[in-house]
């Protein structure tokens, strides 16, 4: 939702200054990835953050109990924050939100290539360094295959998408042959 | 019929691989964005960062989008079709196109969408050519003053309220008092003319855009019309979208032709098709779609919960009619917007805000409607601004409709006292009988046109009080009959559709077929009409 976009950037902006004044940037991307696999992980956890009948208290108790030592103090305070300002509904957005503004800050982009057959290494490696060569950022490729495109891949990066899929190709040629004359 | 072709068929598979491997392998590369949240009609995409305003975005499943709201972090979209099958997270992809529809001879005839595609079943439609939906329209030194009629066939219209090529002139009322007739029977009319028709139809019910199809067909008016359609089931933006869409391709009519590659005008093409008329039906239900497209897109509502710009909405739309100046090609589009009021009330928002804009308005009254005057127009309130520039000199002569107005103005003044009967002074009399048969004079019945020649006569016959000796009531009958006696007799009726005015002397062979010489023709014509009245029988 574009409320909770607008929410989940200015406490992971927050996040992000209080980590780096206290000089702990070093681990935040960690703990942000460590809190969305225990989301993943969890649907307990997860429930929990959005049951908005658990009293902030409650929760409060849930967390120190659970987490203790196993997070930073800087993340568990991060936590607390949020319950206290009933906020923790709107967690999984704001870790990702917090992710990605790591990423954009460090030059991370991430692309997702999409192709017919899982693509080799050696290709993986190719593609990534065209596209840091292209973008002069630090390229994080994730890889999807998806059959219907028949050949051939696209490559989604930003907001750009790079598509060299057979399908785009066919329905280019269809398009350019019942063009009537 | 089986024929043997000259080809065979393995040329044609090598004819194939050729085009094949010229074919450009290259990648496509475009600007995309995801959905963040659907319904209702809208979209809001996060992403398509260089995204124009007014541009078309691609969603899924072939359903186009207008970029909308460029908003701080995401684009609200309108779609161009069934929202169903998009879900969030859904990919977006810019087309780098603003917003234009297929526009050119080849919708004729044809019953299309606003977007340009067929939904008459008749096959795809094959131009070259397309306009941008939203357009500037033509300045001030482009133009030149409205010079030349737009014959509607109807002699309320063409005698008191008369409409040039390039004006505009609402068409406003309650709902079924003959507002759609009107613009029908316009467009009827305009068959043995060099102006082409655009029917516009905004949240109509189907079966009525059905019937005006088929009614234009019976008539032989399809071939040089096009119907765009968006009916009362098509999605708002598809509403709010399709009157531009029905200017722009009235716009190709008006501008001067030019060839697609060079961009040279091409005079000798565009002297076909020089004149569109093109009808807005109706623009309330317009407004309303563009309320309903804003509130979604939450742009702040105004009065009416109509959001503040409705005025544009349709002063922009309403600008692009114009008479193009010489040097432009002289091309011209008329408009005819129609308006429904509720109750007769004139004063309320949106039909204040059409008549300030049109240079005139037709309105169209229930009581009338239901005391048999049809068409149901009060000739008081009914005014175009343009007048007798708009007509030919035989129609506005003093004598036609130069009284006509007048007339009917001094019998409204005077008809609450018709129930006085025999109790009145003789002046008072003479005005109500007169008032009374030109008020029958132009009733007139659907999908009949009178060509302006047999206007002018029968406008001239009750304006010179030869009616006032004939009951009210026979009056359409005496009508019906005096033109049979006319047009047998060949001349008159041609010469003033040559001549375009009374007051000529007829000098040549009219002599020994009517028997007048060379009198004037519009003594010719009084006496005419004596000769006629002398065998009517009451």
């Amino acid at each position: 939702m574009a409320v909770n976009n607008q929410v989940a950037r200015r406490y992971a902006d927050a996040l992000i200054t209080a980590a780096k004044e206290s000089d702990q940037t070093g681990i935040l991307r960690s703990q942000l990835s460590g809190v969305v696999s225990l989301l993943k992980e969890s649907p307990e956890f997860s429930r929990i953050a959005h049951d908005p009948t658990i009293p902030a208290g409650g929760k409060a108790e849930i967390v120190s109990e659970a987490f203790g030592e196993s997070i930073a103090p800087i993340m568990r305070g991060f936590l607390e924050l949020l319950i206290s300002h009933h906020r923790e509904s709107a967690m999984a957005e704001i870790v990702d939100a917090g992710l990605s503004r790591l990423d954009e800050k460090e030059g991370i982009v991430t692309a997702v290539v999409t192709s017919h057959i899982a693509l080799t290494d050696v290709q993986k490696s190719a593609l990534t360094t065209q596209l840091e060569t292209r973008t002069g950022k630090t390229v994080r490729l994730e890889a999807d295959i998806d059959e219907s495109i028949t050949g051939g891949f696209s490559v989604r990066i930003g907001g750009a998408i790079y598509d060299a899929t057979v399908a785009a190709q066919l329905r280019r040629i269809r398009e350019q042959m019942t063009r009537p004359l | 019929m089986a024929t043997t072709f000259d080809v065979r068929p393995d040329e044609i598979s090598s004819i194939l691989k050729q085009q094949l491997l010229r074919f450009d392998r290259g990648a496509d590369v475009y600007d995309a964005g995801t959905v963040l949240q659907v319904g209702d009609g809208i979209a809001r995409v996060h992403g398509l960062t260089n995204v124009m305003a007014g541009e078309l975005a691609e969603f899924p499943h072939e359903v186009m989008g207008l970029a909308f709201n460029l908003e701080e972090d995401n684009v609200g979209c309108i779609l161009f079709g069934e929202d169903t099958e998009i879900k969030e997270g859904d990919t977006v992809r810019r087309t780098n196109q603003i917003l234009q529809v297929p526009v050119g001879e080849a919708l004729l005839g044809r019953v299309v969408n606003p977007l340009g595609h067929p939904i008459d079943g008749k096959g795809e439609i094959h131009t070259d050519e397309h306009n941008l939906v939203e357009r500037k329209a033509p300045g001030v030194i482009a133009r030149q003053p409205v010079n030349q009629p737009l014959q509607t066939g109807l002699k309320a219209i063409d005698a008191l309220t008369p409409i040039g090529r390039g004006q505009r002139e609402l068409i406003i009322g309650d709902r079924q008092t003959g507002k759609t007739a009107l613009a029908v029977d316009t467009i009827i009319n305009q068959r043995d003319t060099d102006v082409y028709c655009i029917y516009v139809a905004i949240g109509q019910k189907a079966s009525t855009v059905a019937q005006v199809a088929k009614t234009l067909e019976n008539n032989g008016a399809m071939e040089y019309t096009t119907i765009v359609s968006a009916a009362a089931s098509e999605p708002a933006p598809l509403q709010y979208l399709a009157p531009y869409a029905g200017a722009a391709m009235g716009e190709w009519f008006r501008d001067m032709k030019r060839d697609p590659k060079s961009g040279e005008p091409d005079p000798e093409r565009h002297e076909k098709f020089k004149h569109v008329c093109v009808v807005y039906d109706d623009l309330t239900k317009h407004a309303w779609a563009y309320r309903q497209v804003a509130l979604l897109m939450r742009r702040p509502p105004g009065r009416e919960a109509y959001p503040g710009d409705v005025f544009y909405l349709h002063s922009r739309l309403l600008e692009r009619a114009a008479m193009m100046s010489d040097d432009e090609g002289s091309g011209s589009l008329t408009a005819l917007p129609i308006i429904e009021t509720q109750e007769g009330d004139l004063s309320t928002y949106i039909p204040t805000n059409v008549i300030s804009i049109t240079d005139g308005q037709i309105f169209f009254e229930t009581d009338l409607f239901y005391g048999g005057q049809r068409p149901a127009i009060n000739a008081g309130l009914s005014v175009s601004r343009v007048g007798g520039k708009a007509q030919i000199k035989a129609m506005s002569d003093r004598d036609v409709a130069g009284t006509l107005r007048v007339d009917l103005a001094r019998f409204r003044e005077v008809a609450a006292f018709a129930q006085f009967g025999s109790d009145l002074d003789a002046s008072t009399q003479r005005q109500l009988t007169r008032g009374e048969r030109l008020m029958e004079i132009i009733k007139q019945g659907v999908e009949s046109p009178m060509p302006v020649e047999e206007q002018v006569i029968t406008i001239f016959a009750a304006a010179q009080g030869k009616l006032d000796d004939l009951p009210a009531t026979v009056v359409g009958r005496w009508e019906e009959e005096f033109l049979g006696f006319v047009r047998s007799r060949p001349g008159i009726l041609d010469k003033i559709r040559e001549e375009g005015r009374l007051t000529r002397p007829c000098l040549e062979a009219l002599g020994p077929v009517t028997g007048y010489g060379d009198q004037l023709l519009k003594t010719q014509l009084s006496d005419l009409i004596d000769e006629f009245n002398r065998t009517f029988k009451a």
